[in-house]
């Protein structure tokens, strides 16, 4: 996966080389605080070889510091890095016309202020855009909370954050265009869909985005009720009937498995993939959150053991908790097939 | 319960089969095969459906309800429940990919009405679930077995404490304990859990260390690319500084070059110079050098020497000459005599020579007499008279006498011959020196004797002024020939260098322009002297001055031509050393390498400066380049021990994942034996007591009171009280265990079915009994029979018939084909 974002990452640089003037990258280029050096090197190569500007703001997961990767040895000379976590700025030319591209960086894991100072106001002879990591969903967010009062009277042209990986759809503050690029390619359920970058074409006074769609895979979720199921193979067949004929053909599906089964029946996911005639290209994992109380009125009035057991694990198996819930029903499954001298383990 | 009715369609390899038991015992016999089983089976079919697909036991349980033929299970089964009668109808049709369709009714039959729908009918007349129902109410082949051996303590035990026979609590709550030992053990250290703990550590420390080594690595890459940036600026750099160097060494080695042809053109201009001196100056291609200088002013010096001391030694003669002393005649005579081996010598010889004058004159005189006398013997012959006086004398003897005396007188004369020469030298000895022979010889020899004294007086001195005189005359002779050959040697030594003619040079002028010299004919030519050669070879010039004159010039000559052989040999040696040094380099390819406006740059170069930019240069790239090295060689120690982040990210979730699982697992393992140790004591105290108190009336009435009460000591084995004590069930009679057993079997029953018992459903409970036995099991069920329990036996036997026969219960019969 991460040999694929690498190359994503260069596939993208080399498609915007071809139309692009320049490049922001608003922060989270790297996110983790490791890097492997081969990674480095690759980035390095890319962006050098885009042969344009690229202005780089580092975030919260890639801070700018004496540790970090972006002091990893000299960058291309093209690439224009923010090091501050004050307001900096790079003044270039791009197609003869006057461009001045303001930003700061992170330079630890928080940033409490935003560096846009109020009455903030751009150079009023040159194209300006802000690149930077920002979140301008909380004003308390630590990760440096930026009101879109502040730029509205900025006169900048665009504004390129990064930070909020699900991006909001772009915004106006004031007469600047201010857009999250999003991801361009998920890396898991907490960014689904699709991947993307953003070509926008600037100009003095307007900025006009054109989503560009790019990953090679998407994070899909599913519930899955398998109400009544007692097999794997009947899971199976639900599952595959709930499996959209429109998906994705790269997708990464995440199932929860819902509803009352029985208690001797518990999903067995590889069991399940085995019996599903699903397509190559989709991968399935599966949450079980089934609860073993399908049949289990017989159970509530079991003199039994194991209507004790099943008593005495109620309360917990109809818990506003899931995990309680996932506790309980683990504990009847087992309870149950220990009472019954089967194998539970 | 009671089961009215038992109506088949199709199930298994049932068709068409219809039995109606009675509310007592029924017995259904059939052979092997016949269908008992799937009856039983076609009962749980009408109360809780097909099993589903979840296990291979509800599979096969599932195809074997399925007909054989039709692929369908379809039946009725038709009850009497708390005082009513109801009709079951169920029916299952096998579809498509396995699937099954299904109908169901329940079906009120004194209203004929549908009742209960949409619900279980298991569910409205069991109330338990089917797994249930069958561990209470159907008793097959195993249980039978059990009851037999010591299984039925566990039985029992499991009826008191789980309420099922099939279920040991104590049992489960060790697996589970044992499993969540496994985990979690209480003490000590290790379990599953730990271990997964550890590998998680473990892992958490590789990547703590893989992302530090990462970004030392990145740090260090960076160092090697920084360094590998700088010692490349730095070799272009030494490179550029080593160029400027070569080339200004280039361009001083050209100066060398220019230098050196200088030199040889200095050399060739000096060489030439000598050739021109040589030329002018010199003679068969050789100059004079300092050695003739010094040999001219050596000669210059001589011959001033030789003529002064000439002169002196002329003066000397001269001077010497005018003081001649001693007669020169008596002198002459000293030397006679010496020469005649002086006075005393003559005066001996004269003396001897007179002696012997004397002597042999007289001897003479003798030989005279004699001789005459001898002679005179001829008379003797020649006069026989005389003869005759002497006779002996023969004519022989006389003549020999005559003879002899004839000899000895001429020997006689010539004796006094000799005596008279003798004496005639012996007088010349002395006449020579004036002293004639008047007879007196012995004053002669005196007067001689004086005279040669005398004259040896006169010698002396004249000898002395002679030796004297010879002397210097010898030295003037000597130093003439010296002075002459000095002067010889001069002029050969001036002509060497054509400071004047040569002898050879004169006299071959002679031969060739005799005429120019007054020699009228080559016969004429001669060797001339040494004053005539220095005469025409000098004319009026002295020698001397001539030699000063020459050594001059010659010094001159000499020393500009030293001068020119030394700068000669200097320049020579500085060529040579030139060239030596310059042997390697290619002239022409360095002058075609390093153009005019080079070398006009490099005029104005300072070397100095340029070593010292090197040398720096050359120290910064030293630094650099170990310091290259030293981060090169952490480099790769770092990345010989690199594990990559991101794949032990990946390993570490995978392992939080797992120790995530084990610990929800032991929790899960840990509440289900939380749960069923409750729920076991919860039994225990609940319904335990009931079971007891229930099963020991219903054991007490089957035995007539003999066994009352069903109890549990203190190890939890199952008791029952007898007269004589309480006894484990373990040690009661197979009889006396199975009427715990149904006791228990049937307790249990009323509590879990409270409404209303449904049949037991014994499926050949008493194959493995003897006739006692079975009679006894089967007086039991006689017994539950009339408590309205309904009882329906399958065997393949007729034992069961008879036995009940025998002992006058009533049952009812049905045979299966």
């Amino acid at each position: 996966m991460r040999q694929a974002l690498r190359e994503l990452f260069g596939s993208i640089m080399r498609d915007a080389s071809l139309s692009c003037d320049a490049a922001l990258i608003s922060g989270d280029l790297f996110d983790q605080g490791f890097v492997s050096p081969d990674t480095v090197a690759y980035v390095k190569k890319v962006l050098g070889d885009f042969g344009s500007p690229v202005f780089i703001a580092p975030g919260n997961h890639d801070p700018y510091n004496t540790a970090s990767v972006w002091n990893s040895g000299a960058w291309p000379d093209n690439v224009h890095l923010f090091t501050s976590s004050s307001l900096g700025r790079f003044d270039t030319e791009i197609e003869g016309q006057p461009v001045t591209v303001w930003g700061w960086a992170f330079t630890s894991p928080k940033l409490d202020d935003c560096p846009i100072p109020a009455g903030f106001t751009a150079e009023p002879d040159r194209i300006n855009i802000i690149c930077a990591h920002a979140d301008t969903s909380s004003v308390i967010s630590r990760y440096c909370p930026m009101p879109l009062s502040l730029i509205e009277g900025s006169g900048c042209e665009y504004t390129a954050l990064g930070h909020i990986h699900k991006a909001p759809e772009p915004v106006y503050a004031g007469k600047t265009v201010v857009s999250y690029s999003g991801f361009p390619q998920g890396r898991g359920w907490d960014e689904p869909g699709q991947g993307r970058v953003l070509y926008v074409e600037v100009e003095k006074g307007r900025a006009k985005i054109r989503i560009h769609p790019t990953g090679f895979r998407r994070y899909s979720e599913l519930d899955l009720d398998i109400t009544g199921s007692g097999s794997d193979s009947e899971t199976a067949e639900m599952l595959c009937a709930a499996i959209p004929d429109d998906i994705y053909p790269q997708t990464s599906l995440k199932v929860y498995l819902c509803g009352a089964v029985t208690p001797s029946y518990k999903p067995e996911p590889g069991k399940i993939l085995d019996s599903a005639a699903v397509r190559d290209g989709i991968d399935i994992v599966f949450v079980d959150e089934t609860s073993p109380v399908l049949g289990a009125e017989y159970l509530e009035s079991d003199m039994s053991v194991r209507g004790e057991l099943y008593r005495a694990l109620l309360p917990r198996l109809s818990s506003e908790d899931r995990d309680e819930r996932k506790l309980a029903s683990d504990a009847l499954r087992i309870g149950l097939l220990a009472l019954d001298n089967k194998p539970f383990v | 319960m009671i089961i009215r009715k038992i109506q088949i369609d199709e199930f298994g390899g049932l068709k068409n089969v219809c039995i109606e038991p009675d509310k007592g015992i029924n017995i259904i016999r059939g052979n092997n095969e016949s269908g008992k089983s799937t009856l039983m089976a076609f009962i749980a079919f009408i109360f809780y459906g097909l099993p589903s697909k979840r296990s291979e036991t509800d599979r096969t349980d599932r195809e074997r309800a399925l007909s054989w033929t039709g692929g369908k299970a379809a039946g009725t089964l038709e009850i009497e429940y708390c005082g009513s009668e109801y009709r079951i109808n169920r029916s299952c049709v096998l579809g498509a990919r396995d699937s099954v369709s299904e109908q169901r009714q329940i079906i009120d039959l004194a209203t004929g009405t549908e009742v209960f729908e949409d619900r279980q009918p298991g569910e409205v007349f069991l109330g338990v679930s089917q797994a249930v129902f069958e561990s209470v109410t159907t008793v097959r082949q195993m249980g039978v077995g059990r009851i037999a051996g010591s299984d039925l303590g566990s039985a029992v035990e499991n009826i008191l404490f789980s309420a099922d026979e099939t279920v040991n609590t104590e049992r489960a709550l060790k697996k589970l304990n044992a499993a969540k030992v496994q985990y979690l053990p209480q003490r000590g250290g290790g379990g599953r859990i730990e271990e997964l703990t550890r590998a998680r550590d473990i892992l958490k420390d590789r990547l703590i260390k893989a992302e530090t080594n990462s970004v030392y690595i990145i740090s260090l890459r960076s160092t090697v690319d920084k360094y590998r940036k700088v010692t490349s600026e730095l070799r272009y750099k030494l490179d550029s500084a080593k160029n400027a160097c070569n080339a200004y060494d280039s361009f001083q080695t050209l100066n060398r070059f220019d230098l050196l042809h200088a030199g040889e053109k200095k050399i060739a201009e000096l060489q030439s110079e000598e050739k021109k001196l040589i030329e002018e100056s010199g003679t068969d291609g050789k100059l004079p050098d300092r050695a003739y200088v010094e040999k001219l002013d050596e000669l210059a010096r001589r011959l001033g020497k030789s003529e002064s001391e000439l002169a002196v030694t002329g003066a000397e003669v001269r001077g010497k000459q005018s003081e001649q002393s001693g007669d020169s005649v008596r002198a002459a005579s000293a030397e006679d005599i010496s020469a005649a081996g002086g006075a005393s010598e003559i005066l001996n010889v004269y003396r001897k020579k007179l002696g012997k004058s004397g002597r042999r004159t007289a001897l003479g005189i003798i030989m005279l007499i004699l001789g005459t006398v001898g002679a005179s013997a001829s008379l003797f012959y020649f006069v026989p008279a005389l003869g005759k006086l002497i006779p002996k004398l023969t004519s022989g003897l006389s003549f020999g006498l005559t003879i002899a005396g004839i000899a000895v007188f001429i020997a006689g004369v010539l004796v006094l011959r000799s005596a008279g020469g003798i004496k005639k030298t012996a007088s010349g000895l002395l006449s020579g020196y004036g002293f004639e022979n008047d007879g007196n010889d012995r004053k002669k020899a005196a007067a001689f004797a004086d005279y040669a004294e005398d004259c040896a007086r006169e010698k002396a001195l004249r000898d002395t002024w002679k030796k004297d005189f010879d002397t210097i005359l010898t030295a003037l002779d000597a130093k003439k020939r010296e002075t002459e050959a000095l002067r010889l040697e001069c002029i050969l030594e001036l002509a060497k260098f054509g400071y004047c003619k040569s002898p050879d040079e004169v006299l071959n002028s002679h031969k060739e322009a005799p005429e120019a010299h007054g020699i009228r004919h080559r016969t004429q030519i001669r060797e001339l002297t040494d004053a005539e050669l220095f005469n025409e070879i000098l004319g009026s010039e002295d020698l001397s001055e001539k030699l000063i004159s020459a050594a001059g010039s010659a010094s001159e000559i000499a020393l500009k031509h030293e001068k020119l052989l030394s700068d000669i040999d200097k320049y020579s040696e500085s060529v040579r050393a030139s060239r030596a040094s310059l042997a390697g380099f290619n002239e022409d390819e360095m002058r075609a390498r390093l153009s005019s406006e080079v070398i006009a740059a490099l005029k104005k170069s300072n070397p100095s400066a340029l070593r010292l930019e090197r040398e720096a240069i050359e120290t910064q790239l030293n630094h650099a380049g170990s310091k290259l090295t030293e981060a090169e060689k952490n480099l790769a120690i770092a990345e010989h021990t690199y594990e990559n982040p991101a794949r032990l990210s990946t390993e570490l979730d995978a392992a939080e994942d797992e120790l995530d699982k084990a610990k929800r697992l032991c929790a899960a393992i840990m509440l289900a034996h939380k749960s069923i140790s409750d729920a076991g004591d919860s039994l225990r105290r609940n319904i335990t007591p009931r079971l007891r108190a229930r099963a020991g009336e219903i054991l007490s009435g089957l035995t007539g009171g003999k066994y009352r009460e069903i109890g549990v000591d203190p190890s939890f084995a199952v008791t029952v009280a007898t007269p004589a004590g309480t006894k484990q069930v373990a040690l009661l009679s197979g009889g006396t265990r199975d009427i715990v057993y149904f006791s228990l079997r049937l307790a249990l029953a009323e509590l879990i079915f409270p409404k209303s018992v449904p049949p037991l459903l014994l499926d050949e409970a008493a194959s493995q009994l003897d006739d006692g036995r079975a009679a006894g099991l089967l007086k039991l069920l006689d017994t539950f029979s009339s408590g309205g329990v309904q009882s329906i036996f399958f065997s393949c036997h007729t034992r069961e018939a008879n036995i009940l026969e025998r002992n006058g219960i009533g049952f009812t019969l049905t045979e299966l084909n």
